[in-house]
């Protein structure tokens, strides 16, 4: 059996393309939240997947439709906490996501376990993956380099020097929400195929 | 015609008043210096003006426009005191980010067209950055990379032009010969200017009117009347007003 003969089961194919479009969404994020210095959001983001996780799980919902909107309010909060709490990225990322583990340990704790083991979570299965991951990772990848194509000098000067790029009439609130938005969704997708604690 | 007028503005951080209700107007053509000590409110004052800070009082206009509702960015070139997250790594040559302040004068989605390299070669030569256009900026020098964001300050030929201490990082050949860019700049191409610096006597030769601010405005007209301001005289003492009137003779 050769490396080749693999491409004849379905789910590998799924399970490269799936990666493969994930692997790109991060990395162009990745670079910009490097030069922001934000590096570690992606990791925050992901412990709050974690509670947002549990949540889904006790009410008995999908755990990806429960994250969305909790990691992205959760990267708004890490946002608005550099900005209004003047703390730096950093500092606002490990509030966050020390939030986000505590509250999913609590939650699965309380709950006494789930049917399903929230631990899976942690590593996910990109071999597991079905036809609807798939063509969201491809939705996601299309929509993200639109956005970064589109939104590009806005980035490069926000992330240079956000105040020269203030006077430039951009608004950096705007752009900021839009990465970190960006990353969260990209995080809470990414969860099923690289897992929780790869994200 | 006023294109800055600053009326009664007070900042504090926190519980300390910065600013204490200050005004002033600069109008076109001037060529202003702001100067006063350290923790004066220089680039606080400067901060206020362009919006990147809301006062606790008061009103700052731009070009008769409120500074809130102000969006003609373009007509301004602004040199901040110090990159507040300067990235040396950051990876853009010199030519990216000179032509990054020409943003301001693009709409969505913005793109730097090939007309434009006229703006950006006559920036980078003015600054004398054109020989190292191709390097990145974390490769420079405190003086180059200065000179590189003077360079991105003037692309897209402002009307007003403000800049937070621009000759700290450069030698003294180098600072007077950006003193003489800016007197051309302001002379030929009617640029009005506000130049924030602690070298009074240089900038004395060259600005059409001296700011002292201290927390206040202690002082707002020519550099010759500032020699023989009374006022001055009592707040630095004769000899050091002497001093500074007198050292670039």
């Amino acid at each position: 059996m050769d490396l080749f003969s693999f491409f004849q089961y379905e789910f590998v194919w799924r399970a490269v393309i799936a990666g493969s479009f994930i692997a790109l969404v991060c990395s162009i994020l990745g670079v910009l939240l490097v030069l922001r210095r934000l590096s570690l959001i992606g990791d925050g983001l992901a412990h709050v997947t974690f509670g947002s996780v549990a949540i889904g799980l006790l009410f008995k919902q999908h755990p990806v439709y429960i994250a969305i909107p909790i990691v992205m309010a959760s990267s708004l909060g890490i946002l608005k906490l550099t900005e209004k709490a003047r703390l730096y990225g950093d500092a606002a990322i490990g509030i966050v996501s020390s939030l986000g583990v505590a509250g999913g340990i609590i939650i699965a704790s309380v709950a006494g376990g789930f049917n399903i083991d929230i631990f899976s979570f942690l590593f996910g299965n990109i071999l597991a993956i079905g036809q609807a991951e798939v063509l969201t990772s491809i939705a996601l990848s299309i929509v993200v380099l639109l956005i970064i194509f589109f939104f590009y000098h806005e980035h490069f000067a926000t992330a240079f020097d956000e105040e020269f790029a203030k006077i430039s009439g951009i608004d950096t609130r705007k752009i900021n929400a839009i990465l970190v938005l960006l990353t969260g969704i990209t995080v809470v997708l990414a969860m099923k195929i690289v897992g929780i604690m790869l994200t | 015609m006023t294109i800055v007028a600053v009326e009664h503005l007070s900042f504090r951080y926190n519980s300390v008043e910065v600013l204490s209700d200050i005004s002033f107007g600069v109008n076109v053509g001037d060529y202003v210096g702001l100067v006063g000590p350290n923790g004066s409110g220089k680039t606080t004052a400067i901060k206020v003006v362009l919006g990147l800070v809301k006062p606790a009082k008061g009103i700052v206009s731009l070009f008769g426009t409120n500074v809130n509702d102000f969006r003609e960015w373009h007509r301004i070139g602004y040199l901040p005191q110090k990159l507040t997250h300067f990235n040396p790594h950051f990876p853009a040559t010199v030519r990216e980010i000179v032509s990054s302040g020409l943003f301001s004068t693009k709409k969505f989605p913005k793109r730097i067209q090939r007309s434009d390299e006229v703006s950006i070669d006559d920036a980078m030569r003015l600054t004398d950055v054109t020989d190292i256009g191709h390097k990145l900026i974390g490769e420079l020098s405190g003086g180059q990379q200065q000179r590189v964001l003077v360079a991105r300050a003037i692309v897209n030929r402002p009307d007003l032009l403000i800049l937070d201490e621009p000759t700290t990082a450069l030698d003294p050949e180098a600072r007077g010969m950006f003193f003489q860019t800016l007197m051309g700049l302001n002379q030929n191409r009617n640029v009005t200017i506000i130049l924030i610096t602690h070298d009074i006597a240089s900038i004395g030769k060259y600005a059409s009117k001296l700011l002292y601010l201290d927390k206040q405005i202690i002082f707002y007209g020519s550099f010759q009347d500032f020699c023989v301001s009374e006022k001055m005289t009592n707040y630095f003492g004769e000899f050091t007003q002497h001093l500074i009137c007198h050292r670039h003779d």
